[in-house]
């Protein structure tokens, strides 16, 4: 394939993707359909900005937040089930049963793991931060700039963390899994090996209820953006949207199954983060995964970083090591 | 022979009546189109088709078999022609144990909260710290345009929080309840699946050997191959 040149780069020489705003296809349909997929993402993102902003401290709380997020994912559900971007990413019993049990391990056995791994220590720092003296300076601030403070310090963690994983081959071994999806659909984000959860996460349930607004309002900013990224759904995001966030489209591009373009799009919910280290696409694919599209079993998921990690291990060690020839005299 | 009832938990079987003259040969014929996917073996002797899958492919119509057999069998004393299916699926085995093994969460959950559970000491200890911390904590000061936009006033935290009892553990953080969710979801969704994917297998087959009449020439074609 001959790609498309951005940068100094060719991206789709390896597998079909769509490089290009213009390129990308609009959502078909009457006015009140299009209106809605343009003007969803933005009016979600205010709505929970204004419930945050304005709730009472008896439900500005982790759990208020955790039912915010089930709630808005079962509309997500729903509005890919009924309006899906492309019928090949169409969610079947089988996918949305082994996305569930990714999901419902981060709710059980990997939070248990979390309290035994300075969850808890980080969490209380959190907490108590917020009521130093020391931190007077920040926490003096509007509450939405330190909220938009908090999300783009994490983000740009994440973004260069991700970057890592995608550039060191032992924070690649546990990511790689991932990348075998083959569809994206609202489920898909938690499809992966626990190890890059426990490198990635800090669980909103460490909280236990008490989280200071900010960090309630930057859970929320973060939550109504990059929640898209694994999505069957097409939205036709306003231009800015696009300029700044991570969209659908820009994660399909990380997913592609051409390689230059899953050297693109790492952060999390700043799109303009990649753009100011110009590791930015904007585009879209539809073929996804690794290996061809080979869809990967829960069991090699969990297994796979090991025995391909042991595997490397081994062939570094058979290697012999290269010894400068001496001419005999 | 019908699967055991245990097997029937995992086993999907079925019989579909075939037209009137259609050849074992001719029958396999219009199904193989389902059977020519990435992940998928399959081989034919005679009047018997069986086929193995090795990770099928998400939009599979059979992603959720792992093997299966599909046999020509003529039906009883009238003379007519079957389609004898079995297909077995290990999603379908794991979702049905799925509940099992949230339940098996949840009492690890309950009892790694027991362990942990404070002593007098511990509580004692942890108040002390409190304190310590307490004494450098200020009410943060809310900026004036959140004052004047409206905003709630900010609190200290932990008001409103339970005190810890020596021996309890703290039930929010050891707290069983997602894992009993999950539990329910996965057996609701066994349910579903097992009714669901019965029904779509032989309502594929159904219409690509020409016995559902619902099915056009079109959708015998995107049936086949659902992609």
């Amino acid at each position: 394939m001959q790609g498309v040149r951005v940068g100094k780069r060719m991206i789709g020489t390896q597998a079909p993707v769509t490089i290009g705003w213009e390129n990308v296809p609009r959502v078909e349909g009457g006015p009140v359909k299009r209106a809605f997929f343009s003007w969803f993402q933005p009016t979600v993102l205010f709505a929970l900005i204004l419930f945050w902003y304005y709730a009472p401290n008896s439900i500005a709380k982790a759990s208020t937040a955790i039912g915010i997020g089930i709630g808005f994912r079962v509309l997500l559900l729903t509005l890919e089930f009924f309006f899906p971007k492309h019928q090949s990413w169409m969610i079947t019993w089988k996918e949305f049963t082994v996305d569930l049990f990714y999901v419902g391990l981060g709710y059980t056995i990997l939070r248990l793991v979390d309290t035994f791994i300075g969850d808890d220590v980080m969490v209380g720092a959190i907490q108590g931060a917020f009521h130093w003296e020391k931190f007077a300076w920040f926490t003096g601030l509007p509450i939405l700039l330190q909220a938009f403070i908090i999300s783009f310090i994490f983000d740009f963690g994440q973004y260069w963390m991700h970057r890592g994983m995608h550039n060191w081959y032992p924070l690649w071994l546990p990511h790689s899994v991932h990348h075998y999806i083959t569809q994206l659909n609202v489920h898909k984000g938690a499809v992966g090996n626990p190890v890059e959860l426990f490198l990635i996460g800090l669980g909103i349930g460490g909280f236990f209820d008490f989280v200071p607004r900010a960090f309630l309002l930057a859970g929320a900013i973060g939550m109504s953006i990059s929640i898209y990224q694994h999505i069957n759904v097409r939205f036709d995001s306003p231009r800015w949207w696009r300029f700044l966030f991570n969209t659908t489209g820009h994660h399909s591009l990380h997913h592609s199954q051409d390689f230059e373009a899953t050297r693109s799009n790492y952060s999390n919910t700043y799109i303009f983060i990649d753009r100011i280290f110009g590791t930015c696409l904007d585009g879209e694919a539809e073929l996804l995964g690794m290996e061809g599209g080979r869809r990967m079993s829960i069991r090699e998921q969990m297994t796979f970083p090991f025995t391909e990690g042991w595997k490397s291990i081994k062939e570094r060690l058979a290697r012999p090591a290269s010894i400068d020839a001496v001419p005999a005299e | 022979m019908q699967p055991s009832f245990l097997a029937r938990i995992w086993t999907i079987e079925g019989r579909l009546p075939l037209p009137e003259g259609q050849t074992a040969q001719e029958t396999f014929d219009r199904l193989r189109p389902m059977l020519r996917t990435s992940g998928t073996a399959h081989h034919q002797d005679g009047d018997t088709v069986q086929f193995r899958k090795t990770d099928p492919e998400a939009q599979d119509p059979l992603s959720v078999f792992d093997h299966g057999t599909l046999r020509v069998e003529t039906a009883g004393d009238a003379g007519g022609r079957v389609l004898h299916y079995r297909m077995v699926s290990r999603i379908l085995l794991l979702c049905f144990l799925a509940p099992l093994l949230f339940l098996g969460f949840s009492q690890l959950t309950v009892f790694v909260g027991r362990m942990n559970a404070p002593t007098a000491e511990d509580i004692a200890k942890a108040e002390k710290e409190q304190q310590a911390k307490e004494k450098k904590m200020v009410t943060p000061v809310q900026n004036p345009v959140d004052k004047f936009l409206g905003a709630p006033a900010p609190e200290k935290p932990g008001k409103d929080k339970p005190k810890p009892k020596a021996g309890q553990p703290d039930s929010k953080k050891y707290s069983p309840t997602p894992a009993y969710v999950f539990a329910c979801f996965f057996a609701i969704l066994y349910v579903f699946g097992r009714w669901l994917e019965a029904r779509l297998v032989r309502r594929r087959m159904a219409r690509l050997l020409g016995t559902d009449p619902a099915g056009t020439s079109e959708e015998l074609t995107a049936l086949a191959v659902s992609h």
